[in-house]
């Protein structure tokens, strides 16, 4: 897929074996996505209709930073392409034999308009923008299993947490050198567990990043490790993220942005408070900081190579700060109001 | 050998130079790494000039808090940590032989504040946290003018 030369070529070679015969006019690897790699494919199709497409697959198992499933992500996007209220772009190819380009790969319909990421340093402004992250966030947290039924669903939310205590656990036990502030979020978690609430689709990446800021309706991309879970891990992981990836819109107003999320998924203010949404901040991320330890891991055993990898160091231990910071703040709140009871 | 400049003087001019000569030449996914390139490089270099004396000042700041938490506690886990970081104590200044041992007292600190957490003993907690926080923010200095290339 990284062969940018012989890449049209090939394509032209499997759209026609498939069916499908086209003239492929552009091939650009695309930058932004940080874990898969991306392609731009300008293509027109045999009726003289231009079209222009996403290639996505996987880098080179020893250049890879985080793993996932390009079978799974594909029946994903087949779901969620016939979910009404979610704006996703439309799946089109899925390429499952790995020697035809050197990766499995998902076609998609490519979305004009730039990542929100981008219009927010281009100055779009902030706090609508938050209001429209939330409203993405409440239309994933609205999602039931059985939407999305290519997606494994814990047998309730207790075997759900339970199991994503268990891999902080894990993971923080696992890595070639001792991780004590890993260690000490994971039994942190397990002392302040919050109320239960449905489980519900989670992206499990969601933020400025992968949204894609079409004129006509914005798009979540890159659901690589969406999961069945709780509805405020997208809340929670994106207050993580953009700790390190700022703006922080959740941060302009928590209030309002909790409150608006409520309002758009009926959830309790008992549910979805400031102290959830610290614990949330931590627990969420745990299948990003597994990906970052592994492949750090990996790299310290001689195993995984590549600059991404290297500089995937930095960024655990921006997560650290991140999630101290949210435990401190939570508990800081509750000693408030212990105090004031 | 010659120590002047410093790896560290060495590593962060290579940086510089990523920064200032080969970044404004490319664009694209080369662009990204390159800038991600200029980060490690920072980032080792200020590690090159510092990680021996800061795993050694942590280290010496772990044990005692470990010592109180086995007092105070009596967890056998934390106990058997403390043992392991006491014997595996080393005058050793090469890299290698002191990760190992900034290893075995990260190990020991973690039990120490598991055993403080699960006994609910607020001030040996505090204690630990403080341990960690100081931990967290030599992190943030080993990232100096960091930012997340390619994410817009």
């Amino acid at each position: 897929m990284r062969e940018t030369t012989s890449m049209p070529r090939r394509l032209e070679a499997w759209l026609a074996a498939n069916g499908r015969p086209a003239s492929v006019t552009g091939y650009e690897l695309m930058t932004g996505g940080f874990s898969r790699d991306m392609a731009r494919v300008d293509l027109v199709w045999a009726d003289g209709t231009p079209e222009t497409l996403v290639m996505r697959g996987d880098p080179p198992p020893d250049l890879a930073t985080l793993d996932s499933d390009r079978d799974a992500e594909w029946a994903l996007l087949e779901s969620l392409n016939r979910i009404e209220h979610l704006c996703v772009p439309q799946a089109r190819f899925y390429c499952s034999d790995p020697t035809v380009f050197g990766t499995k790969a998902i076609f998609m319909e490519f979305v004009p308009g730039g990542s929100v990421q981008a219009c927010l340093d281009a100055g779009l402004d902030q706090m609508e923008t938050a209001d429209r992250l939330v409203d993405l966030m409440a239309a994933v947290a609205l999602v039931e299993p059985a939407q999305v039924p290519s997606l494994p669903c814990p047998a309730s939310w207790d075997d759900h947490i339970d199991a994503v205590l268990q891999r902080w656990s894990t993971l923080a036990r696992s890595h070639p050198e001792a991780q004590p502030i890993t260690r000490y979020l994971a039994a942190w978690m397990r002392t302040r567990r919050p109320q239960p609430l449905p489980l519900r689709l989670q992206h499990a990446d969601l933020q400025a990043g992968n949204v894609v800021a079409a004129p006509d309706a914005w798009r979540i991309v890159d659901w690589e490790f969406a999961r069945i879970g709780d509805p405020r891990e997208d809340l929670g992981y994106y207050n993580a993220y953009s700790g390190a990836v700022p703006p922080n819109l959740s941060q302009l107003d928590l209030t309002r942005f909790l409150a608006r999320f409520r309002e758009a998924t009926g959830f309790s203010e008992d549910a979805v408070n400031p102290l959830t949404f610290g614990y949330f901040t931590v627990l969420s991320t745990i299948t990003a900081v597994e990906g970052l330890m592994a492949g750090s891991a990996a790299m310290a055993r001689a195993e995984r190579r590549g600059i991404p990898i290297a500089f995937n160091t930095m960024l655990v231990t921006i997560g650290s700060r991140n999630f101290m910071e949210a435990v401190g703040a939570m508990e800081s709140a509750l000693e408030a109001a212990t105090a004031a009871a | 050998m010659i120590t002047r400049p410093t790896t560290e003087q060495i590593l962060t001019d290579c940086a510089r130079e990523v920064r200032e000569t080969l970044m404004p030449t490319v664009d694209g996914t080369l662009k990204v790494t390159l800038e991600m390139l200029e980060q490690v490089l920072a980032h080792c270099a200020l590690r090159a000039g510092h990680e021996i004396a800061w795993m050694a000042e942590e280290i010496s700041t772990t044990e005692p808090y470990v010592r109180d938490v086995v007092d105070a506690l009596g967890d056998t886990a934390t106990a058997a940590a403390l043992d392991a970081l006491r014997s595996g104590r080393t005058d050793s200044l090469h890299l290698d032989d002191r990760c190992r041992e900034y290893h075995l007292a990260g190990e020991a600190l973690a039990c120490a504040i598991e055993a403080a957490l699960g006994a609910a003993d607020a001030p040996l907690t505090r204690r630990g946290v403080v341990l960690l926080e100081a931990r967290r923010d030599r992190e943030s200095v080993l990232r100096p003018n960091f930012f997340f290339p390619g994410r817009a």
